[in-house]
């Protein structure tokens, strides 16, 4: 399944907070490539950066906080990209999968809702009858029942919610997906089902993933190619197989070994 | 949950029970406090009588007004020919107008509500859409310059006494530039195009007075959630900036319309200076004259009336919020 060719590519990139005058680097000078069809995960601990760089990748990092380096997309730098070049790229081409904790879904408004300012201002579908085919199809992809769709984000389990955030993350078959700790809030039965789910409905569309997570085996789980990250710098990155074998660097090691401890 | 699985019967009811309890202690304090003014109304009513008809002797006079408005029983015979008269009777029969004979007191002030209500109503609708509009816009440019300099004009205007800004509105609108006039030029049962044109000016000062406390309140509930994930997930979608502002401000209603119904509360007891300055025939000029003449029957029908709408839209407040948001329900 994985190509050759990098549908993104990260060179030097270097994320700056700054909050009452006090500047912080959260992400410092990384680079890493994501192929076609690939799910590399990056693990850290809290605090390493990670969720940073996804949103670094959609564009969303507000001022006085900047990023610098370069995110080439289809031969162009997001970095520096006015908004409304971005925004032919958010969800058309990348897409994220927010934490289910994080209260991603607008509270007041409907599934359907949801989906369908998605499926207008993105696809153009505006057919009542189209848009409700569309939101079916894509709930029955990540197995979930056609009623959720009038059910408000208040009335779902965390489980569903999260499922909800992948089906809207996968409508438009987007090149690439960020999946920022996706499965954080879940229990570990429904995390390995959601996983499944993702991986699943990725292999269909062909569209490739940033895995973020703190969660080692999932990674495990999930990822063909990760990288680790310890306060903004990569560590260590390559294929998952070989890092959890052989781990170089000595924050890895660690890390794998309370993998190798779960195991025994 | 749909929205009739909201409100649970058991929440009705006890809303509609406590509106209850606040109409009833309305209506006794509405008896109580005309009755702790000082003065007596039979005295001021007498007087009146013999200064238009000399040949009447005070005694006599006195005695027959007080046995024909009850004023000679003991206060809770009183009490309870009132209540009989407001609660049991429909419509509440206040007794006739001092000063306008034969005139029912509650068909005095019923005539007038409907202009109250027409200029509060409008101009609220107006400012409460402005409110949010201009509020969501503010908070998206929160610390540039277009906000940094709307926020204090907006709360030097909050901070503008009305009849003053009415004053400078007749100056300039009436007296020096002659569109609109200073007086409405209406009564009961004018034409609707004459009551616009008159209204006009008055539904501008109310909506230039109430535009800041909407607006202000609305940008500072859109600033807290511009902050949530949500709002962060939404923008990472990437969405046509009609359809992002369209989701704030629907987001944005929520705190507002509780906002919306306490100052329409506000308003209806409040309005008084803007009718009198126009000599407007709403509620406030009635209750005002009223109080000038000593005209008692209408006084407490006005303020009737006035709480029996402050009442309602209070009720009103508590039963729409969960239309509007679909997490609250009524238990």
């Amino acid at each position: 399944m994985t190509g050759n060719e990098n549908v993104l590519e990260v060179r030097n990139l270097s994320v700056f907070y700054s909050s009452y005058g006090a500047q912080k680097k959260a992400v410092n000078s990384i680079s890493f490539n994501l192929k076609r069809g690939e799910i590399l995960g990056i693990v850290g601990e809290s605090g390493a950066g990670k969720s940073t760089i996804g949103k670094a990748i959609m564009g969303i990092i507000d001022p006085p906080s900047y990023a610098t380096g370069e995110i080439m997309f289809g031969g162009k730098n997001i970095i520096g990209m006015n908004n409304y070049r971005l925004n032919k790229i958010r969800w058309n081409k990348i897409t994220m999968i927010f934490q289910a904790s994080m209260n991603s879904l607008n509270p007041v408004q409907s599934i359907r809702s949801n989906f369908i300012s998605i499926l207008r201002d993105k696809m153009g579908i505006y057919d009542k009858s189209e848009s409700e085919k569309r939101i079916d199809e894509t709930l029955a992809n990540v197995n979930l029942p056609t009623g959720v769709k009038d059910y408000f984000p208040h009335e779902m389990s965390g489980g569903m919610k999260q499922r909800i955030l992948i089906s809207l993350a996968m409508i438009t078959y987007p090149e690439i997906v960020i999946a920022d700790e996706p499965t954080t809030a879940l229990d570990v039965i429904t995390e390995y089902y959601v996983l499944s789910i993702l991986k699943r409905t990725l292999k269909a569309s062909g569209s490739s993933m940033i895995y973020i997570t703190h969660d080692l085996p999932s990674v495990v789980f999930t990822a063909d190619r990760m990288i680790v990250m310890k306060d903004g710098i990569i560590v260590e990155q390559g294929s998952t197989e070989d890092i959890v074998e052989a781990p170089k660097d000595e924050y890895t090691r660690k890390l794998v070994s309370t993998l190798n401890e779960v195991k025994n | 949950m749909r929205l009739r699985d909201r409100y649970s019967r058991q929440y009705i009811a006890k809303r509609i029970i406590g509106t209850l309890i606040v109409y009833i202690a309305a209506v006794v304090l509405i008896f109580v406090i005309p009755r702790l003014m000082p003065g007596n109304i039979a005295y001021d009513f007498v007087s009146r009588l013999i200064a238009e008809n000399p040949h009447i002797t005070y005694a006599k006079a006195l005695n027959e007004v007080e046995a024909e408005y009850g004023l000679n029983l003991p206060i809770m015979n009183q009490f309870e020919i009132y209540i009989r008269n407001v609660v049991f009777t429909f419509p509440p029969n206040f007794g006739t107008s001092f000063e306008y004979l034969n005139d029912p007191a509650i068909n005095i002030v019923m005539r007038a509500l409907p202009f109250t209500l027409l200029l509060i109503i409008v101009s609220q609708i107006i400012a409460w859409g402005m409110g949010i509009f201009i509020g969501v816009e503010l908070a998206l440019r929160k610390n540039k310059r277009s906000d940094k300099t709307s926020v204090p004009i907006l709360y030097l205007i909050n901070s503008t006494p009305i009849f003053w800004l009415a004053l400078i509105m007749i100056l300039v609108f009436s007296l020096k530039l002659h569109i609109l006039p200073a007086i409405v030029p209406f009564s009961y049962g004018s034409s609707i195009t004459t009551i616009m044109y008159g209204m006009t000016l008055p539904i501008i000062i109310v909506v230039i007075s109430t535009v800041p406390n909407h607006t202000l309140i609305i940008r500072s509930a859109t600033i807290d959630f511009l902050k949530s994930d949500f709002v962060t997930a939404l923008r990472a979608q990437g969405l046509k900036d009609s359809t992002l502002r369209m989701k704030l401000i629907r987001n944005s209603i929520l705190p507002s319309i509780t906002q919306f119904f306490m100052q329409f509360g506000y308003l209806i007891g409040g309005i008084f200076i803007i009718e009198s300055l126009f000599s407007l025939p709403g509620m406030g000029t009635v209750i005002i004259t009223a109080a000038l003449e000593y005209d008692y029957p209408v006084i407490e029908a006005g303020l009737f009336v006035t709480s029996i709408v402050m009442i309602l839209s209070n009720l009103a407040a508590d039963l729409i919020y969960p239309i509007l948001d679909p997490r609250v329900s009524y238990m």
